[in-house]
């Protein structure tokens, strides 16, 4: 494809996937669960993305992107574990007992939070069911804001907020478990 | 606080946390602080969980020999290396570069980020007919197919037996449709496969349509709906259609 139209190809893949190989990595590595299985995804992600940027007209390409990886990665997972898929959303998590209610089980202060160490931290956020680990990913990982992860993840922005609401009250919930 | 407020609250404290109110916003906050105690530690320990996540979770970056190969792709043809494992991401891979699919025909499959259910459906139809055998469950008998669903969706379909309407029976896969891995049995007519994948049904339209040269027929049934994918004619798939309806209501045992 040495021709003008290729080089424009090659520079549009520059400009608009390249910058955001790290994003795409991290996301599919916290999705799959697995680095080498996150590399797999992400290439094929980027294939797609090739073949597909005639059909991007614009806008930001981070999240054009990362909702190819998350397609992708939620392909893999359908294929390799739809286990880890069952629990793809419960009920908002409405009915869940909030952190605010009087009554609900002592959090751990934040001081024990801050003590953390890295493994637990990373096992606890692996533990969590998707849709809240793939949100909290893009938010505190891939640094997106509402409407990024809104807009890659195909639901309004309530549900990006409450699904950080109930992913981070899990995580604070599990670290305040007794350590094995 | 009644309970809505606390939800309403605590979704507030996400939004201050990640910087997403205004000025404004951010000062009702910091009133609601100072006047809820409650509130005030749930706001230290979100923001000791959000300092941990940040200084304690390894930052992943992209391997430099990933970099290299996805730097291949936008490559001249001669020099782009495709995987050589026989994953079905290599084969998804090989579908989209080795039919020629390009530009705007791919865009509309691949490139989108939310595809129809019927684009998804016949892309992963083509995507399985380059693999090795369109399904990922083998098998000729639909009492071992089924078990194997059971064990990995919620939803497991009845499997209609149609060998002596002229349909063979190959097997099953899961493909995913928004998000959500599906089940998908696949017929034979001829030499021609036949998909049909069971989803919960969310719209009452029937439809029969087609799209890159493959028949797509939707029907409902109670609550689910089937999607039949075949590059086979209207009449054929129509006739495939009333035969499986026909015989999963007579059918009383899956």
């Amino acid at each position: 494809m040495k021709t003008a139209a290729g080089d424009r190809a090659r520079q549009r893949f520059a400009e608009v996937v390249l910058p955001h190989l790290d994003d795409a990595f991290s996301l599919a590595r916290w999705m799959t669960g697995d680095r080498t299985d996150a590399e797999d995804v992400v290439q094929e992600a980027c294939l797609r993305a090739f073949n597909g940027l005639a059909g991007f007209s614009g806008g930001n390409g981070r999240a054009w992107l990362l909702a190819i990886v998350r397609n992708t990665a939620l392909g893999w997972l359908a294929k390799n574990r739809p286990k880890a898929m069952i629990l793809a959303d419960d009920p908002e998590a409405v009915e869940g007992a909030s952190p605010l209610d009087e009554g609900s089980p002592a959090s751990p202060e934040a001081t024990l939070i801050a003590r953390v160490e890295s493994l637990r931290l990373e096992a606890a956020l692996a533990a969590l069911p998707l849709p809240y680990r793939e949100t909290i990913v893009m938010r505190e990982i891939n640094g997106a804001s509402y409407r990024e992860i809104a807009e890659i993840t195909a639901v309004p922005i309530g549900t990006v907020m409450s699904r950080l609401a109930r992913g981070r009250a899990l995580l604070v919930a599990a670290l305040a478990e007794p350590t094995r | 606080m009644t309970t809505r407020d606390r939800r309403e609250a605590l979704l507030l404290l996400q939004a201050a946390l990640d910087g997403e109110l205004d000025a404004k916003g951010v000062l009702q906050m910091e009133q609601k602080l100072a006047e809820d105690p409650v509130l005030a530690a749930e706001w230290e320990r979100l923001q000791a969980l959000h300092e941990a996540i940040r200084t304690k979770i390894t930052r992943d970056a992209a391997p430099e020999h990933l970099r290299a190969r996805i730097a291949a792709i936008a490559e001249p043809q001669r020099i782009r290396r495709l995987p050589s494992r026989p994953t079905w991401l290599a084969l998804a891979a090989s579908v989209v570069v080795a039919s020629g699919l390009t530009g705007t025909v791919t865009a509309t499959l691949v490139g989108r980020a939310n595809p129809s259910i019927a684009e998804a459906l016949v892309f992963d139809h083509m995507r399985a007919l380059l693999a090795p055998q369109p399904v990922d469950v083998a098998s000729t008998d639909r009492h071992e197919v089924k078990p194997w669903f059971d064990a990995r969706l919620a939803l497991s379909p009845s499997i209609a037996d149609l060998s002596d309407e002229g349909y063979s029976f190959l097997g099953g896969r899961i493909d995913v449709v928004g998000g959500t891995p599906v089940p998908t049995l696949v017929y034979r007519l001829r030499n021609h496969p036949i998909s049909v994948t069971v989803l919960p049904a969310t719209s009452g339209a029937a439809q029969a349509t087609s799209l890159r040269g493959f028949r797509v027929a939707r029907w409902q049934d109670g609550d689910l709906a089937y999607w039949a994918i075949a590059d086979v004619s209207e009449a054929d798939l129509e006739a495939f259609t009333r035969a499986y309806r026909a015989r999963l209501s007579a059918s009383t045992t899956p």
